[in-house]
């Protein structure tokens, strides 16, 4: 791979009014679902797909209104020339020069290609016209009337678009699979005597097959009688079980999966997630065949537009699929849901989907490259792979710890209802690591808050310190609720001390055996004498017991002064009455 | 389809494997065109290397168009692996469409014409003082007389404009530095450009100019084009000028090798323009390291033909041909009885309708498209012209070649249209729109939305030049042509159709209709030479500005030596071959004379079997005959 679209602008097109973005050798697509991931797959799908589908006024932009603002849709693309660690390169390799010919432009980095996909709606009708121009200014494009594209690059430059309802036990039937498209070219793959070789095989196997069937013999004499009908000259009818000619393999041809010891199964007995990844898979066998077979003769460079990939898939075979993926030839292009796949990534890699109002904002992590290595390192580490889930959230609360992620999520579940449905996430991140989360949200334009200690002029500091470098206001921050203390101590100052050593009694018996008797007795001593530091101890382990206890409450004091803000919070940020 | 190539041709046209630089200085007839093509098919079918593209270079679209028919069917997607094309439409729709936001142009700009030209130069000398005094003339005695030193002097400011261009001279602060430059010859320069500017115009010569300025501005885009076209050909390369050269030159940079030069300097005739066989002949060999390879023999002419080419211009000597040809060299009396002779002639050929020798089967057929009439100037057809008019059966049958001059209509009617046209295209024409105002002598509009107040032209109640209800059927004709830019066939017929409602004189409307119909066909032509979605109404004027008008004409050639350029004929008569004519009596110097003898070269290597020199005895000169000489190049000729 030696050239990469690393631009586009969409305008216009369904829910995308105006956006523009960097795309990877390998990108991935998140956000929630109807965020636009699709609609941007599908405008990349005008500009360059082998297969198109009709475009209606439908597609064109509709804003709060409900008025079209514009009669043209317009898909911008900027391809750039790359090495194999995917930088950007002064120059074309040779087979893309011919291919764009004079239409390849040049800028303070070296040439690049840019086109523009124009679809114009008619007044009247709602038939449209599509013309392409290139692009000489990315940054400020203005292709006139005569700038038509005369560069074939179209031709060369493929996008396929497999949606979610792939299926390869489908593609097995159908010529226009990628599947089919690579086994009806089964014949160029044989030496010619091999062959004749297996054409005389398959008619013996033929004849043997009908012979010793009494089934198919008996069809074979009473089919012969449509030859008396015809008067026909030739061979007249004959039977073939099997396909006479080596062409006509790939009609019946059936794909089989045996798994951990079972028998061999067709296909149509295994389930989705199997079809849909085999069906990805054929994909990738039809992409490598044919850049094989235009090596040194054309440029080739296949696009995939990948839908939720993940569909159907157990959890342990999701994170194999990144890599997988990145060994598709060509560039590719996911949309996912998935928190194993969005894991492995790389951070340039995401691509933000959010809706706004009427329309859709895509986002990416800036600044990557400024970054510190361990900052980078940090960022995918705590953030994307051990909580990748955050990134499909509506709203994150980033808490200091486990206890506090415990507690918190134990009172959500009763405070909201539909808790899950309304996705959102409470995690403890440990108190150096909320810049890594808060910087990725950011990004991601999810909404988030902070639920911390505060409980010394240390944490104090360093919390601060966090919010001013993602750019926050530490003095008067509204994403900030900070306790003063930490989270056991405000609850005894809040008046919730005898329900925390309540909590305490409980957990001995569960935590000490019954045998260690003296050990009991030592703590129990030790709750009464010095709760907090019992409390201290056993952090975690006490958090679910005494949330468990606040949540029987019925007398009001179920939630926590701070806890009911941070509630009330969200409420208002999602929107939610309760 | 393939054509055979002669050894010799073979051995230059694949020489070294078709790379490094090569130089062939080819004889008329010696299958140039040929040589040409089947390179390019050797570089496409047989390199086995498929990633390059090759650029070919021709002087003519003719030559082009005939390269191109010759290779379409075999290469499939030519136009994907070759751009075979004049050098202004190289530079136009290559370099300066695709690249033209270096230099600032967000825009295509238009191209003025030779007329446009003049009357951006008359604007520039009423504005400074001192040329408007020069202008005015003062002195001159009679309105007629100042009317002509005026005509002279805006020839002269054309001439030096040209030629600084042609020299590439781009940065007005450089001018001032530059020998010869005087305050008023800066001030000149600079604001003609500077009026072109502001119209988003540019005229014929600054095509080259405004390529080279993007290649020498951004060295990149040089060396993109330096990678993209690994081949270059260049057909006539005798007629390169300084600014072609250059522009050569800066897209192979020091590495660029595989350029192949074909020429003639026989055939140099284009020193007027600033072209020059040395840029072949020498800057090409020494820049370039080209190997020089010589080709002489006509394939072309017959035996009689290449007689007296030869004694015009020994050449490498008379090859065996397959047809002696017929060759006649006549006096006449007078120029009268010189035309009638030739119409006789023509007449006889039309008759019989093939050239054939005794005891030879090849029979070659002779229609009206293959015999011209050649000559050293236009005005030397003058009787000939007025006899083929009064002649019942040729006087459809031939035209006059104008070459490269473009086509403008005659009627003042079609003349406003066109002038619309050119505003619909690009508003910020002013020239264009003034002039309409001009010649219909209404008063200018001071607004700066000059394509509304076209369409509503007919505002007014009183025109010069034309009357109301022609003003309206235009305003009405612009509307629709507005709103359906690509549809000029359909406005034309709305044009056909209003005028056959009004009160015309019968000679102004056989005018219009003729304006007309040359609309009609150069439109068509355009769409045949036009991918669809390119069919744009400012793609025409494009397609105008490179293309000459006569492409497609059928009829008897009657032609400048200059205009007739890369054309054969099986027959051809050169007539009027005075001493004064040609060599022309302008030609003093020996080089002068030397490119005299080259134009009679061309003219008689035209020919593929026969070939007639003329001359009349007298010639009437200012009303009176006088005694002319036979043109010193035959004088001596002996069978």
């Amino acid at each position: 791979m030696n050239i990469l679209i690393d631009k586009v602008r969409v305008k216009n097109f369904r829910s995308l009014k105006d956006v523009e973005v960097n795309l990877q050798p390998i990108t991935l697509l998140v956000g929630a679902n109807n965020s636009g991931k699709t609609t941007f797959l599908q405008a990349l799908n005008i500009a360059l797909g082998v297969n198109k589908r009709q475009l209606t006024k439908d597609d064109l932009f509709i804003n709060q209104n409900g008025e079209t603002e514009q009669n043209e849709i317009i898909i911008d693309l900027r391809i750039i020339p790359i090495n194999k660690k995917s930088e950007r390169t002064e120059k074309f390799e040779k087979e893309w020069i011919g291919i764009f010919n004079t239409n390849a432009q040049t800028d303070e980095s070296g040439s690049f290609f840019a086109f523009r996909t124009l679809i114009t709606f008619k007044e009247i009708s709602d038939k449209c016209e599509t013309n392409y121009y290139f692009i000489s200014n990315w940054e400020n494009p203005n292709p006139q009337a005569g700038d038509t594209l005369t560069s074939s690059a179209r031709r060369f430059i493929l996008l396929y678009f497999l949606d979610a309802q792939r299926d390869l036990e489908q593609d097995s039937k159908l010529r226009g699979s990628y599947f089919g498209r690579l086994t009806v070219q089964l014949e160029k793959g044989y030496e010619k005597d091999k062959l004749d070789e297996i054409t005389t095989l398959v008619k013996e196997l033929n004849d043997k097959t009908i012979d010793g069937s009494k089934v198919l013999s008996h069809l074979k004499v009473e089919l012969s009688k449509l030859n008396q009908t015809t008067n026909s000259t030739g061979e007249g009818v004959s039977l073939s079980p099997f396909p006479l000619k080596i062409r006509d393999l790939h009609k019946g041809m059936k794909v089989n999966f045996q798994d951990n010891g079972s028998d061999t199964f067709g296909m149509e007995y295994h389930g989705m997630g199997t079809r849909s990844w085999a069906s990805i898979l054929s994909f990738g066998a039809f992409i490598k065949w044919e850049a094989e077979e235009n090596k040194n003769k054309e440029g080739y460079f296949p696009i995939l537009a990948l839908e939720e990939p993940e569909a159907h898939l157990h959890p342990n075979a999701q994170r194999t699929l990144y890599q997988q993926l990145k060994g598709i030839y060509g560039q590719k292009i996911v949309s996912t849901h998935s928190p194993y796949i969005v894991g492995q990534a790389e951070l340039e890699e995401y691509l933000f989907f959010t809706k706004k109002e009427d329309a859709i904002i895509i986002s990416a992590i800036e600044n990557i490259s400024d970054m510190k290595a361990h900052e980078q390192q940090a960022m995918s580490r705590f953030v994307v792979d051990s909580r990748g889930e955050i990134l499909f959230s509506r709203l994150v609360v980033l808490a200091e710890g486990e206890t506090e992620e415990r507690f918190l999520n134990l009172l959500a579940q009763k405070y909201f209802e539909n808790f899950y449905g309304l996705s959102i996430n409470i995690i403890g991140c440990g108190g150096s690591n909320y810049k890594y989360f808060i910087k990725i949200l950011q990004a991601a334009n999810i909404p988030f808050l902070v639920f911390s200690d505060y409980d010394n002029n240390e944490t104090r500091t360093k919390v601060n310190s966090q919010l001013t470098a993602c750019g926050l206001d530490s003095n008067n921050c509204d994403e900030l609720i900070d306790l003063g203390e930490d989270i056991e101590n405000y609850l005894i100052t809040a008046g919730y001390e005898n329900e925390l050593r309540q909590a305490a009694n409980l957990f001995i018996p569960v935590w000490f055996s019954r045998e260690n008797i003296r050990e009991r007795e030592r703590n129990r001593i030790e709750i009464n004498e010095g709760l907090r530091n019992f409390l201290k101890t056993y952090k975690t382990k006490l958090a679910p017991i005494y949330g468990k206890i606040l949540l029987e409450l019925n007398d009001g004091r179920q939630f926590p002064p701070k806890i009911l803000e941070l509630f009330i919070k969200i409420n208002t940020i999602l929107n939610i009455n309760i | 389809m393939k054509q055979v190539l002669s050894e010799e041709q073979q051995n230059i046209a694949f020489f070294n494997k078709c790379e490094g630089a090569i130089l062939v200085e080819a004889a008329a007839g010696s299958g140039k065109t040929r040589i040409l093509t089947e390179r390019v098919r050797h570089l496409i079918m047989e390199k086995e290397n498929k990633f390059f593209s090759v650029l070919c270079l021709t002087f003519t679209n003719k030559a082009a168009d005939e390269m191109k028919e010759r290779l379409e069917n075999d290469i499939p997607k030519l136009k994907e692996r070759v751009f075979i094309g004049n050098f202004h439409e190289f530079c136009l729709n290559n370099i300066i469409r695709s690249q033209r936001q270096v230099i600032g142009l967000q825009e295509m700009p238009h191209i003025f014409d030779e007329t446009d030209k003049k009357k951006i130069i008359e604007e520039v000398l009423l504005m400074n003082d001192t040329l408007k005094n020069i202008y005015q003339f003062p002195n001159a005695k009679t309105p007629q007389e100042k009317a002509k030193k005026q005509q002279e002097l805006i020839s002269q400011c054309v001439d030096f404009i040209s030629t600084a261009k042609r020299n590439l001279i781009i940065i007005p602060d450089e001018i001032s530095s530059l020998e010869g430059w005087t305050k008023e010859r800066v001030f000149l320069y600079k604001n003609y450009n500077y009026k072109l500017a502001n119209q988003n115009a540019i005229d014929y010569d600054d095509i080259l100019l405004y390529a080279y300025r993007i290649l020498v501005e951004r060295p990149r885009i040089a060396e993109l084009y330096r990678d993209l076209y690994e081949y270059i050909l260049v057909d006539e390369a005798q007629d390169l000028n300084y600014a072609q050269y250059q522009i050569l030159r800066v897209i192979c940079g020091d590495t660029h090798k595989n350029v192949m030069m074909v020429g003639d300097p026989k055939q140099a005739i284009y020193a007027f323009n600033g072209a020059s066989p040395d840029f072949m002949q020498k800057d090409f060999i020494s820049d370039f390291g080209a190997i020089k390879k010589e080709i002489t023999k006509n394939y072309r002419s017959s035996t009689k033909v290449l007689e007296l080419a030869q004694y015009i211009q020994p050449n490498g000597g008379i090859p065996n041909n397959y047809f002696e040809g017929i060759r006649e060299i006549k006096s006449f009396e007078d120029e009268k009885s010189e035309a009638k002779w030739v119409i006789a002639k023509i007449k006889e050929w039309l008759n019989k309708g093939y050239y054939k020798e005794e005891n030879k089967e090849v029979e070659i057929p002779i229609g009206i498209e293959n015999i011209a009439v050649l000559s050293r100037t236009r005005y030397i057809f003058k009787d000939l012209i007025t006899e083929l008019e009064n002649d019942e059966i040729l006087k459809s049958k031939f035209y006059l070649r104008k070459g490269s001059e473009k086509f403008e209509p005659e009627s003042v009617f079609m003349k406003i249209f066109d002038w619309g046209l050119r505003v619909i295209i690009n508003p910020l024409d002013v020239l264009h729109f003034n002039q309409i105002y001009q010649m219909l002598k209404v008063e200018i509009p001071r607004k700066d939305n000059r394509l509304e107040h076209l369409l509503q032209l007919n505002n007014f109640d009183n025109y010069a030049n034309l009357p109301k209800n022609q003003v309206d059927l235009l305003t009405k004709s612009w509307k629709e042509l507005n709103e359906n830019p690509t549809r000029l066939d359909m406005i034309l017929n709305t044009l056909k159709e209003g005028l056959s409602h009004l009160k015309i004189q019968d000679e102004e409307k056989i005018i219009i209709h003729f304006d007309i119909q040359k609309f009609e066909e150069l439109w068509t032509g355009f769409l045949m030479n036009t991918a669809s979605n390119k069919q744009s109404l400012a793609n025409f004027r494009y397609f105008l500005a490179v293309k000459s008008v006569d492409e497609n004409k059928k009829g008897i050639t009657l032609s400048t030596i200059h205009t007739v350029k890369g054309l054969e004929f099986e027959v051809v008569f050169l007539i009027g071959m005075n001493d004064d004519v040609l060599p022309f009596y302008k030609a003093k110097t020996l080089k002068e004379i030397a490119e005299e003898k080259n134009n009679a070269y061309v003219a008689v290597t035209r020919a593929k079997h026969c070939i007639y020199v003329t001359y009349p005895l007298s010639r009437i000169m200012w009303d009176k005959p006088k005694a002319r000489q036979t043109s010193r190049f035959i004088t001596g000729f002996k069978s």
